[in-house]
């Protein structure tokens, strides 16, 4: 079993970089990546020096991530921003912890996929179906063109069509622009599988797609 | 793949992939265009406040309760690795207790599945639990196991060993002592040959109730071996 489990990390770990289909994801911007001197880097760091304002301007500064992602993988805002309140609360609790400052993007995505998965799991307890959720998703105070609009509910809509773990695959990856590598550590599986859900997903989204008249 | 493709000019199956290729190339540039869309509207502002107030809340808490575990989080931390590793342990040492064949432990237990176990080894012959004298009335069907499978060669140690036994199945009934045979409620009835040698009754039904009536010494028993 370890001896699986070591094969496979090494297969992923050479190959970060590389997309699930050729050509795709070769120039796109991860945003962050490059973490030396990252400002929410060294907000933590001042927070966990004691400085109490860095909290706050750390949390002001991601929120609009972490809410994206809540919001993209359950479709509901007020979900979205009660898994965005779990997601920091956790963050003010364990933050002085974090032993690697660095990992604080990582942190917040894995924490973030961990708390939508719980709400998720709830919404569907309490039999509200995704649907009829994500029909209203785009129509709630989102500003733009109604060509905009109308693109945005059908992609969102699409996304609904997919499993959860696609639909996390296709956000981190494909919306969020994180590297594969970052998207397997924030679903906790490895490389292999986030590249197995991503290429289902994308033709699986392109087939949703199409049949409600976009086609990319 | 791709090389080979070009080299034989391209052909279906290659412009096939290629257009796919290009279609998720720009469903992909769709979607991280819809990236920034999702306002949070003042979400963070809210989030900020609700951080703060459960902090707060949070402290007052612990400044109230007090006591010598008052903000210390390695409490906090350590309790559950203790409380979880000693309740697996607590949970390890039950199930043993409670595992009915185990050669030590309270036998008969749990309750919801009864047994009746005679135990010939060592001669032991177990009343378990005490029948009532009304079960020891002519009129009720018994079960009989004389001297089923307890040869010499194979009783191992026969001091005292009990070669019959008579054994029944009751359940609190409309009869006139009170007690209803049961035994069409008995779904094992086994004797086991080998080292342990007993009968065993077991019924499913947690009502029924299973009485050793009489147990007999084997016959034949060498004196040495303990017999008459």
């Amino acid at each position: 079993m370890w001896k699986v489990r070591t094969f496979w990390l090494v297969l992923s770990s050479g190959d970060t970089a590389s997309p699930v289909i050729g050509g795709l994801g070769q120039s796109e911007q991860s945003g962050d990546r490059d973490r030396d001197g990252d400002p929410l880097v060294e907000l933590l760091r001042a927070w966990q020096q004691g400085d109490p304002d860095a909290f706050d301007a750390l949390m002001l500064r991601m929120h609009g991530k972490v809410f994206r992602v809540a919001y993209r993988l359950l479709g509901n805002r007020s979900e979205a921003e009660e898994a965005a309140q779990d997601v920091f609360w956790r963050l003010y609790r364990a933050g002085r912890k974090i032993r690697e400052p660095e990992a604080l993007h990582g942190w917040v995505y894995r924490t973030t996929v961990n708390a939508a998965r719980s709400r998720g799991r709830r919404l569907e307890a309490q039999s509200e179906t995704a649907s009829m959720e994500l029909a209203a998703w785009s129509a709630d105070g989102e500003v733009g063109t109604e060509d905009r609009l109308v693109l945005r509910e059908a992609v969102q809509q699409a996304l609904g069509c997919l499993s959860p773990k696609e639909r996390e695959v296709v956000v981190l990856r494909d919306i969020e622009g994180l590297e594969i590598a970052d998207v397997a550590s924030a679903m906790r599986v490895f490389a292999v599988t986030v590249r197995t859900h991503l290429s289902r997903a994308r033709l699986k989204l392109r087939r949703e797609l199409e049949q409600r008249g976009i086609h990319p | 793949m791709r090389w080979r493709f070009k080299r034989n000019g391209g052909s279906p199956a290659a412009t096939e992939a290629d257009a796919l290729r290009r279609a998720l190339q720009r469903q992909r540039a769709l979607l991280m265009d819809l990236r920034d869309d999702v306002a949070d509207e003042g979400a963070a502002e809210r989030t900020r406040r609700y951080v703060r107030e459960r902090a707060r809340a949070e402290d007052d808490r612990r400044k109230s309760v007090g006591g010598w575990w008052d903000g210390r989080d390695w409490f906090q931390e350590r309790v559950w690795v203790y409380g979880g590793v000693g309740a697996v342990v607590a949970v390890v040492v039950i199930a043993l207790l409670l595992l009915p064949d185990a050669t030590w432990g309270p036998r008969g237990f749990p309750p919801a599945v009864l047994t009746a176990e005679v135990l010939l080894s060592h001669g032991v012959a177990r009343r378990y639990p005490e029948p009532p004298d009304e079960l020891r009335s002519p009129g009720l069907p018994r079960l009989e196991r004389r001297r089923e499978g307890y040869s010499r060669e194979n009783a191992g140690s026969r001091r005292e060993a009990p070669s019959s036994v008579t054994a029944t199945a009751v359940t609190k009934g409309e009869s006139a002592h009170g007690w209803q045979h049961a035994m069409n409620q008995v779904t094992e009835i086994s004797v086991e040959r080998d080292g342990s040698r007993r009968l065993r009754l077991r019924s499913e039904n947690p009502k029924v109730v299973i009485y050793l009536l009489e147990s007999e010494t084997m016959e034949g028993a060498t004196k040495e071996d303990g017999g008459e």
